[in-house]
């Protein structure tokens, strides 16, 4: 689009917008202009424009790696950037906040006209219920801003250091588990906490997720920075709240901070929270600064209370308990009359397509004569003109909203069950009738290396492959195995939430013989129910190339050997990952590139994964192979330190953890310096000065965050840690070691 | 007509002898060797979406794609960034782009893909400057038929709109005539062979 056009645009949609929401978008238009023309610094303009969800995209530095060399993207802006090493009119990516997921028909039908003229026609959701554009121009932002805005979508704080899309359970209000409809709950505090002044000096992001029960997955309430969960006390309503859970590099779980929230405390204490965060939380260290950090430092009852305390300063709102007075209106209404499916109404002649799509992707709602019907999308992807059909889908049965899930699908409620079978031929007719939902077909992928700056291997490259080799075979998976939920990772920020997943990949490289191939550490035991109840722990990197002959063993291990009733995560607490790992033992090896260049490249992208100029001299080749073996040591070492932790020895663990760094820190140094000594002072002071102070060691992206893992062990060494301690070390661990191969690689490929 | 953001697609005569791997393979030695008079940028993959746009080829301000919209293979064109400007000039160019880009498939793919040259679909992909209804087909009119015009040798092709109204400005051109891709570019004024694939391709 043009500039003209956005002109006509503003023009035609003038007056039809909420004037804070117009004014907002006036302001970024101009802040736009005042960037192009050098008016405005190009970091404060980062931060605002994700503040907007205006999203970086791969290769907008101006570099791509074409397979053999990296080349120049010569952006018609030049050295114009719209960020720290972001070209200015690189194509990029739009993250449109969704809260709670919730879509109407005239909804979906705006962002299905916004896929076909700004993007590449594809709307894609993500795993916080928004929807996504990519390749989209930062000219166009405003306009798109504009026309969601004129049918009530913000895409305000999207992305930055922010309150995010806040979550919820999709099944909110019609759910058989639920303590209530979470649902104006969770609206009233997306609308309060949106512009707050009390959220503008975050050091980092701020998850809010609300659940209806405990026990299922819902809301992934554990994994939240604050989570919620419907309950009730003597009749009235009320929230179990939780704090200072996250994934990302080091994943931690929620803390309880209280038992028992009436409603009426939701958005005061969350403001609460949100303020104590704000003036306590740490801001110079990205690494250290979700709340997750500052509640492990400063305890939870601590916490509990410095936001008691806080609550008491902050001055009273009506907004506090306005929308409870009217918490009705937030209900879905039905279309048409509760119906039961009769006998004889369900389709023939299908091959039992109807009845599979029926068994895994229908939920029967509390409510009698109604069901949820679950939409499941590949990859979380659907085109402009199934969002326009499931629109007139909805008018037609349901009558009301749609809801996107964590899971990256759609659902519609309100299905009158007599209205199935037409519905699903309606659904079918347009691609969107595959079953599966909720089993192990349904694959969560973060973008990964598709279109993911951070992105280390292709998540959705490997999802795909994994969806089609288990669709091949699903007819012969035992009910337990096809209800296992595998989720993958592009790297360690975990947005694909692999942590949670019975089975989890996260995208890492390693460099065989010279050159990167790209792999995927195994992650079992994570659990999905009780709202991300727990979080698996990482088995050892394998080929990506080889990950479905992994999935398969280790899958056919758990049929073969389980015993009565066992679930996934307890066979495998039981058999304990040494086992696990000496399973795979084959399958880690990768051929060498003459013999299969396949393993040299990752899913659905034909270049080599290599980076440079790889060869290397035979001094090099030597000082490599004492780096290699190294590296090797650290990841036994970090893998005994998760044994030391299965078996409950939380001290004996991080002792490990702290040694694997060490060890990882030694290989390196000793690329630049044989003589490096065991002692560990050395070590670190070696690493220091040759790696940490020279930034070689420093990751494009996260910086120094890594190196400082590995100084902050040294400096306090682990003394009578717990569990929770232990599992850090050993997390911190498993990504300095991630980041001695990454500099590895780079050192490797400058020769 | 003023219009801008136009698309032309071209459809496959017989794609049984390819997948959507050999498409992803083309598109990224495409990029290696430069083969296109834009700025490519990368390749990316939807053929796990029913009719969704297949492989795209996206670069800077267009976007070349194996689509599988209508559940029928071509090869799309969509110029995603421009000025508006006389909906004639537009055409011809995204024609031009879409046609050189069959061509260049055909000799990457070894002759194992073939595209028609009897009908095309063209649609605007901005529903500003151009609604789908009939007034928006009475001021196209015009440009459409100058163009196919000089496509099909003086054989009046028809132009069919499309007639949901929440569609992009869309219509179908078919003519009676079947001529080759190589004869489009000719006609519109090009030569079929400028851009050649040149060397063999060095992926994995």
């Amino acid at each position: 689009m043009s500039v003209t056009a956005a002109r006509r645009w503003k023009q035609h949609l003038a007056g039809s917008l909420p004037p804070e929401l117009s004014d907002e978008i006036d302001v970024f238009e101009t802040q736009i202009e005042l960037r192009r023309t050098g008016k405005l610094d190009d970091k404060l303009f980062a931060e605002t424009r994700l503040r907007r969800g205006v999203y970086g995209q791969r290769y907008d530095n101006g570099q791509r790696h074409d397979g053999f060399a990296t080349r120049t993207l010569a952006f018609p802006s030049g050295d114009l950037e719209k960020g720290p090493g972001t070209k200015f009119d690189a194509p990029g990516m739009m993250r449109i906040k969704i809260p709670f997921g919730r879509l109407s028909p005239e909804q979906l039908e705006v962002l299905a006209e916004l896929a076909e003229e700004y993007s590449d026609g594809i709307l894609h959701v993500t795993t916080r219920q928004d929807i996504q554009l990519h390749f989209v121009h930062l000219d166009d932002t405003p306009t798109i801003m504009r026309r969601l805005a004129a049918f009530g979508i913000t895409t305000r704080e999207a992305c930055g250091n922010t309150v995010r899309n806040v979550t919820a359970c999709p099944l909110a209000g019609v759910c058989n588990g639920e303590g209530f409809d979470v649902t104006p709950y969770a609206n009233a505090l997306t609308y309060y906490l949106l512009g707050h002044p009390d959220t503008q000096n975050f050091g980092r992001k701020f998850k809010v997720a609300f659940s209806g029960c405990k026990q299922e997955a819902c809301g992934l309430t554990s994994m939240h920075d604050l989570g919620f969960i419907a309950t009730t006390r003597d009749g009235a309503r009320g929230f179990e709240v939780y704090v200072g859970g996250g994934l990302g590099a080091v994943p931690h779980q929620a803390k309880l901070l209280s038992e028992f929230v009436p409603e009426n405390e939701v958005l005061p204490l969350s403001q609460a929270v949100c303020r104590v965060f704000a003036r306590l939380g740490e801001k110079k260290n990205r690494a250290r600064a979700r709340l997750k950090f500052l509640v492990a430092k400063l305890g939870i009852d601590e916490l509990e209370r410095l936001v008691a305390e806080e609550r008491e300063t902050i001055p009273p709102s009506k907004r506090w308990t306005a929308y409870l007075d009217d918490l009705d209106s937030h209900s879905d209404r039905p279309l048409r009359d509760p119906a039961p499916l009769r006998k004889g109404a369900r389709p023939t002649g299908d091959g039992g397509a109807f009845d599979a799509w029926f068994a895994t992707n229908v939920y029967a709602q509390r409510q009698p004569g109604y069901s949820v019907a679950t939409i499941r999308l590949p990859l979380g992807d659907a085109t402009a003109d199934q969002f326009r059909a499931i629109a007139a889908i909805a008018r037609a049965y349901t009558g009301d909203t749609v809801r996107a899930t964590v899971e990256q699908n759609l659902v519609l409620r309100w299905v009158a069950d007599a209205d199935l079978p037409a519905l699903y031929r309606e659904l079918d007719a347009v691609g969107l009738a595959a079953d599966g939902a909720g089993t192990m077909q349904d694959i969560t992928a973060c973008p990964g290396t598709d279109t993911c700056k951070l992105g280390i291997a292709a998540s959705r490259g490997l999802a795909s492959e994994l969806t089609h080799q288990i669709g091949k075979r699903k007819q012969q998976l035992p009910d337990d195995v096809r209800g296992l939920r595998i989720k993958t990772s592009g790297c360690f920020n975990a947005c694909g939430q692999h942590h949670i997943a019975d089975i989890g990949f996260l995208g890492v490289s390693r460099n065989v013989k010279g050159r990167r191939v790209p792999h995927f550490q195994l992650v079992l035991g994570g659990e999905w129910k009780n709202n991300a109840g727990a979080y698996g722990l990482a088995i050892g990197a394998v080929p990506s190339k080889r990950v479905d002959d992994v999935l398969q063993r280790v899958t056919a291990h758990y049929v073969d050997n389980r015993e009565d009733g066992e679930s996934f995560q307890d066979f495998f607490k039981r058999t304990g990952r040494k086992a696990t790992r000496a399973l795979l033992e084959d399958l880690v090896v990768v051929p060498s590139y003459e013999d299969d260049p396949s393993f040299y490249s990752d899913w659905g992208d034909p270049r080599e994964y290599t980076i440079g100029d790889l060869g290397v001299g035979e001094c090099a080749g030597e000082v490599v192979t004492f780096t290699e073996f190294g590296l090797a040591d650290s990841e036994r070492e970090v893998f005994e330190a998760q044994v030391e932790l299965d078996e409950n020895r939380p001290a004996e663990a991080a002792q490990l953890a702290v040694k694997a760094m060490l060890e990882a820190a030694k290989a390196l140094v000793r690329v630049q310096n044989t003589d490096v000594t065991d002692d560990p002072n050395d070590i670190v002071g070696e690493f220091r000065t040759r790696f940490y102070d020279t930034q070689l060691f420093h990751d494009p992206f996260a910086g120094a965050k890594f190196a400082r893992y590995l100084f902050q062990a040294h400096a306090n060494p682990p003394n009578g840690v717990d569990r929770d301690a232990a599992r850090q070390y050993i997390e911190e661990a498993q990504l300095f070691i991630e980041a001695a191969h990454a500099c590895y690689d780079r050192l490797s490929a400058a020769g | 007509m003023e219009a801008q953001q136009v698309s032309a697609k071209l459809y496959v005569d017989d794609a049984s002898g390819v997948t959507a791997d050999d498409f992803i393979r083309a598109f990224h030695s495409w990029i290696q060797q430069n083969e296109l008079d834009e700025l490519l940028i990368d390749v990316t993959d939807y053929s796990h979406v029913h009719r969704g746009p297949g492989v795209l080829l996206i670069a800077h301000d267009a976007q070349y794609g194996m689509d599988e919209g209508e559940g029928r293979l071509g090869l799309l064109y969509l110029k995603k960034r421009d000025e508006p400007g006389p909906l004639a000039d537009k055409l011809r160019d995204a024609l031009s782009r879409a046609l050189t880009a069959c061509r260049l498939l055909e000799q990457t793919l070894d002759g194992r893909i073939a595209f028609r040259g009897d009908e095309i679909l063209v649609r605007v992909h901005n529903r500003l400057i151009a609604r789908n209804d009939a007034e928006t087909l009475a001021g196209a009119r015009p440009d459409i038929d100058a163009v196919t015009a000089a496509l099909y040798d003086g054989v009046r092709p028809t132009v069919e709109p499309a007639r949901d109204p929440k569609q992009m400005f869309s219509v179908r051109v078919k003519s009676s005539e079947n001529p080759s891709v190589a004869t489009l570019i000719e006609r519109l004024g090009g030569k079929p062979d400028a851009a050649a694939a040149r060397t063999p391709l060095r992926i994995i």
